[in-house]
């Protein structure tokens, strides 16, 4: 499947900025089934000196600053990928106990990151009803696709940036980087490498598809990594495993390795920010 | 006599030994004692440069220098140039190739449980080393061999302190040194110093970084940019434009291309690193991958002073150089492996255990020393996150004395050395440096950075230096003179509030004198005049003679009075904090005791009027003093211009308002009420001399308001004021420069335009254009204020975060 993916975001200042630096993860990346045929990031002011290179996690990181009086900063990015079906076989599941097979440069996904600390009790007794039937990975992984699907209740007004993994867990609300976020918390206190992916969906899915939740603006979901085999990607948001609907925009430990635009200003005082993402399909 | 040439360590240790025996010890005892006063004099000022929370300068000065030959230093200095290149290749694979992970050498979750590992360092590829400066602890076990107990990024934590321990001994004991021809530590600061400003154009800068008044160690942080010669700068003096780091400066911005940072590498970009953090600069992490700034420390390079390393750096050497290790690292177990884990429980409780922090942060415990139960919370910390935390049997240490009155007892100690590294990778070692001495072995291992006391590290050549004189330490450095425009906005910002607290804590301390010396009058007329003139700036009800001194007792020295004394000392302090170098030290010591006094009278509670009155003109003499020792030993740089305007602008704003109050309320009769404007201006003197009359208010206004020659009156204040702002620095501020000048002369054309007949009838009283002048006046000068903040302060302007995106 083709997509074309227009990402709006434009900030309003409540008074003029003398000096605006940002930091952007918005330019899709390549994966195993995913090529971007084309992408660019511009602005309003025009930036002519935007700089682009990979982080530690090779996602396409953008930084610019815009050094002139403004009133309202747009950040465009717009790009053209295809996706090709992702063929997930759910019988090569291994031992989830078995972590000895875990690459030395993927251990990094173990680790306690800025939004999901590994270490609490709440999650540890939540993530034993997964594990203590499931001897396989992926079929705990799954179990708690489901799980979060079904028994959480998607709510845009509950949550922000800040809502920790265990309110979230204790009130079984959020959005979908609240459930991502609550999903690699469980697997990485059972030792499983794992990690964010943020992305599209598309927007107005062609006749007879229901619409997915979290269509209208970045989605995230999570990424396992399955010993011998590679990394999965599961989406406890809509409960599935993500094939051809799903556009990989970057991934890492969290929402804070993948922010899109983040930027620190001079000046102004308020501001105000509006979003909007419109992905369609081209064929 | 001729000097003898100290060849041997034991030659060496007996001329020490003799001289600090001489006298029976008292010798040893009286040095000791100088050596203490000095520290304590230092530490005077150390105390006013930073926040109350932080007063405890801790380690003492050893007046026993540890001594090292120039052989064991030559062995030492190997091992630690190896060192630094070996930390190089190492930091350079972490954040580039990644090759040691990739292959096993380095196990992944010794660099992932790494809380100093910095992800954003990637693909950062300096144009600089990784590692300018390092600081290594060493220890050497009781059969004399050495080890390395770990090292330090942090730019490097301590160096100040060597600078001013090694010129404190030098003062006491001069002549040892000359005859034991201790090598020199400028060399070494030199090469620092050489380092930040290689090849760059001439009118870049270097600056020190640091996170400003609210660090323990910001003291060094001024003591070491002075002695380097660099402008001391906090995050939000800074700016990154087109790609370039820039200071604010008075005369706009100014390209920096040295940075010694002092602020953590987590701290220094809120944009990619650490986005609640304010000691950083947005943008500064660009800088540094684009090439545009030389730092040292590269954010990223404290990946290696994590303890987690300890037991691992043969191997890796071995890999990286194709070389041994010179020096040995401490065989410590790393709790991450297996086999190092049985190794720790068989140990267990004979252990010392450490987690994967860097100083300061690390915690360290001597196991033998926990009761039961903290030993077993301690191991469920470990069994929970094994990674992150080395253990290691104690090292049975060597002894060294220190010196007790006037004998010595024995103590541990751990060294800390130093290297520099320049642009094209030479590595200079500096020939001293500390010891830290603890006389627990075990704690001396654990925690080399808080020790009972220092030494200082003697290294002792094998030609005297006869260039050693006392000062030499002091080398100034070879540059011309500064130039003043390029003081930092936000000093001068300081500065000018600085000036108008100052003075405001002045002309409060001179009310309340006469309030009180009013109320303990026995004349009913005085009394009243006293509750007169305290109302001009405080409601008075409920306040008479009778209870006056516990009413202005609350008033002015509660810590929570709005407007009062103890308000003012506090914003005294802060602003002359963010100024430390610009101040003299005679100025600072006059500042730490009057935040004494004030502390004092705070406490107890004083309703003896009398007694108050002795404690507020103390607190008015050192205010005296502060502000004559900056009029007359500072030199007349901006900074200190924009402190003299607002002092100016203060005090003549004060005299306005206390005569409209007057005029408003006053008769020509209330002759100890006009008295008592006079004294709070302290120009009775003046008056008396110049009018020869009994008090007239005609005379009051002529000599207050018009009156050119006396420093208290509106017509010296506003012609100086003007003077002042005339020489304010122009460049970049072309279009606000007449404005301010503008507002200037305004105020001061308005004073020579006026006649005394037309604001005062011929009784003596005021006539209307009397007030519609002195309202004018207040208002121009606030105007000019305003003005001024926006003319040179502005660029103190913080970024802060945009809206996050979920």
């Amino acid at each position: 499947m083709r997509y074309r993916i227009r990402h709006r975001n434009r900030y309003k200042y409540g008074q003029p900025v003398s000096l605006c630096h940002s930091h952007a993860t918005l330019l899709p990346r390549d994966t195993l089934n995913q090529q971007v045929l084309g992408a660019r990031l511009t602005t309003l002011p025009i930036i002519e000196d935007m700089h682009e290179r990979q982080d530690l996690f090779g996602n396409r990181v953008s930084q610019f600053s815009v050094d002139e009086v403004h009133t309202e900063l747009n950040v465009l990015a717009e790009s053209e990928v295809e996706v090709r079906p992702n063929r997930i076989d759910l019988d090569r599941d291994v031992a989830w106990t078995d972590t000895s097979a875990i690459p030395a440069k993927t251990r990094f996904f173990l680790r306690p990151s800025l939004y999901v600390s590994i270490r609490n009790q709440a999650v540890e007794q939540f993530a034993e009803q997964f594990f203590r039937r499931a001897s396989g990975l992926l079929e705990a992984a799954n179990a708690l696709n489901e799980y979060v699907f079904h028994e959480f209740v998607y709510d845009q007004n509950f949550s922000d940036v800040e809502t920790p993994v265990s309110l979230v867990l204790s009130e079984q609300r959020g959005v979908c980087q609240d459930f991502a976020h609550l999903m690699l918390a469980v697997l990485r206190c059972k030792g499983i490498a794992c990690r964010y992916v943020s992305g599209y969906l598309e927007t107005d899915p062609s006749p007879g598809q229901p619409k997915l939740m979290g269509a209208d603006a970045s989605h995230a979901w999570v990424s396992v990594f399955l010993p011998g085999t590679g990394w999965i990607d599961f989406d406890p948001t809509n409960g599935l495993l993500p094939s051809e609907r799903h556009v990989t925009l970057a991934w890492g430990r969290d929402y804070g390795d993948v922010v899109p635009l983040k930027g620190l200003m001079t000046g102004g005082s308020q501001n105000a920010l509006e979003v909007s993402v419109d992905v369609t399909a081209l064929e | 006599m001729p000097d003898n040439v100290a060849q041997s360590i034991d030659h060496a240790l007996e001329t020490l030994l003799d001289a600090l025996d001489y006298d029976e010890g008292n010798q040893q005892a009286r040095w000791s004692e100088e050596v203490e006063r000095r520290l304590k004099e230092n530490g005077l000022t150390y105390q006013a440069h930073t926040s109350k929370h932080h007063q405890n300068r801790q380690g003492q000065l050893d007046v026993v220098p540890y001594l090292m030959d120039e052989p064991t230093f030559g062995h030492l200095a190997r091992g630690l140039s190896q060192r630094m290149r070996f930390f190089e290749a190492l930091i350079n694979d972490l954040y580039g190739e990644r090759n040691l992970l990739a292959n096993g050498s380095i196990p992944p979750d010794l660099l992932f449980s790494n809380p100093e590992y910095l992800i954003a360092a990637h693909g950062l590829n300096p144009q600089t080393p990784w590692v300018s400066f390092l600081a290594h602890d060493l220890l050497r076990d009781s059969t004399g061999q050495w080890f390395v107990l770990g090292q330090s990024t942090r730019a490097p934590a301590g160096l100040g302190y060597v600078l001013e321990r090694r010129l404190i001994m030098s003062r006491v004991m001069g002549y040892l040194l000359r005859r034991m021809s201790v090598k020199r530590l400028s060399g070494f600061f030199r090469t620092l110093r050489q380092f930040l400003r290689a090849d760059s154009h001439d009118h870049d800068l270097s600056i020190l970084l640091t996170p400003g008044q609210s660090v323990e160690s910001y003291f060094e942080h001024a003591f070491l940019a002075n002695h380097l010669d660099f402008i001391l700068a906090e995050g939000d003096d800074l700016t990154v434009r087109n790609n370039r780091l820039m200071l604010k400066t008075l005369s706009g911005l100014r390209p920096v291309s040295g940075v010694l940072r002092r602020v953590a590498d987590q701290d220094v970009d809120p944009l990619e690193l650490n986005g609640l953090s304010r000691q950083g600069t947005p943008g500064l992490m660009n800088t540094v991958r684009r090439g545009g700034i030389r730092m040292g420390n590269v954010p990223g390079a404290s990946v290696i002073d994590s303890p987690l390393w300890m037991g691992r750096l043969e191997g890796l050497c071995q890999k990286l150089l194709g070389e041994e290790l010179l020096l040995k690292s401490l065989p410590a177990l790393w709790l991450g492996d297996p086999d190092d884990r049985e190794e720790f429980d068989a140990l267990w409780p004979d252990v010392l255990v450490r987690h994967a922090s860097a100083f300061p942060a690390s915690e360290s415990f001597v196991v033998r020393d926990l009761p039961n139960s903290e030993r077993d919370t301690l191991k469920a910390r470990i069994q929970a996150d094994r990674s992150s935390w080395v253990a290691w049997q104690a090292i049975d240490l060597e002894l060294v004395s220190v010196a007790e009155e006037n004998t010595r007892t024995e103590s541990h100690a751990v060294l800390r050395m130093y290297t520099a590294q320049s642009q094209d990778l030479k590595v200079d070692v500096m020939p001293g440096g500390l010891a830290a001495c603890n006389h627990d072995a075990s704690w001396a291992q654990l925690r080399p950075n808080t020790p009972e006391r220092y030494k200082d590290l003697w290294v002792m050549g094998t030609e005297p230096d006869n260039q050693l004189s006392m000062f030499a330490e002091m080398d100034a450095p070879a540059l011309g003179p500064m130039d003043q425009s390029m003081t930092p906005s936000r000093v001068a910002d300081a500065m000018f509030w600085l000036g108008r607290y100052v003075e405001r804590a002045d002309g409060l301390t001179r009310l309340v004198r006469e309030v009180l010396a009013g109320a303990i009058d026995v004349r009913t007329e005085r009394q009243q005049a006293a509750l007169w003139l305290l109302s001009a700036r405080f409601p008075t009800d409920g306040i008479d003679s009778d209870n006056a001194a516990g009413e202005i007792h609350q008033l002015m020295f509660s810590n929570t009075a709005p407007g009062g004394l103890t308000e003012l000392i506090s914003a005294i302090m802060r602003n002359a904090r963010a100024t430390p170098d610009y101040l003299s030290d005679d100025a600072w010591r006059a500042l730490v005791n009057l935040e004494q006094m004030i502390d004092r009278i705070g406490w107890v509670k004083l309703a003896d009027a009398g007694r108050l009155l002795d404690q507020v003109d103390s607190i008015l003499m050192q205010l005296a003093t502060f502000s004559g020792l900056n009029n007359d030993t500072m030199s007349r740089t901006f900074a200190n211009r924009f402190m003299d305007i607002g002092r100016h602008i203060e005090r003549a704003s004060k005299t306005l308002m206390l005569l409209n109050h007057a005029f408003q309320t006053l008769k020509p009769q209330d002759i100890n009420h006009w008295e008592l404007v006079l004294e709070v201006t302290d120009t009775v003197m003046t008056y008396r001399r110049r009018y020869r009359t009994r008090l007239h208010p005609t005379a009051i206004l002529d000599l207050l308001l018009l009156d050119v020659e006396t420093p208290r009156a509106i017509g010296y204040l506003v012609a100086h004021l003007e003077n002042l702002v005339h020489g304010l620095p122009v460049q970049q501020l072309l279009g606000r420069k007449t404005q301010l000048q503008q507002l200037a002369f305004r105020i001061h054309a308005h004073l020579q335009m006026a006649q005394t007949e037309e604001l005062m009838t011929s009784q003596g009283s005021p006539k209307k254009p009397l007030f519609d002048s002195l309202d004018q006046m207040i208002d121009t000068l606030s105007s000019l204020s305003e003005a001024i903040t926006l003319a040179y302060f502005s660029h103190a302007d913080v970024p802060q975060q945009l809206v996050k995106v979920s």
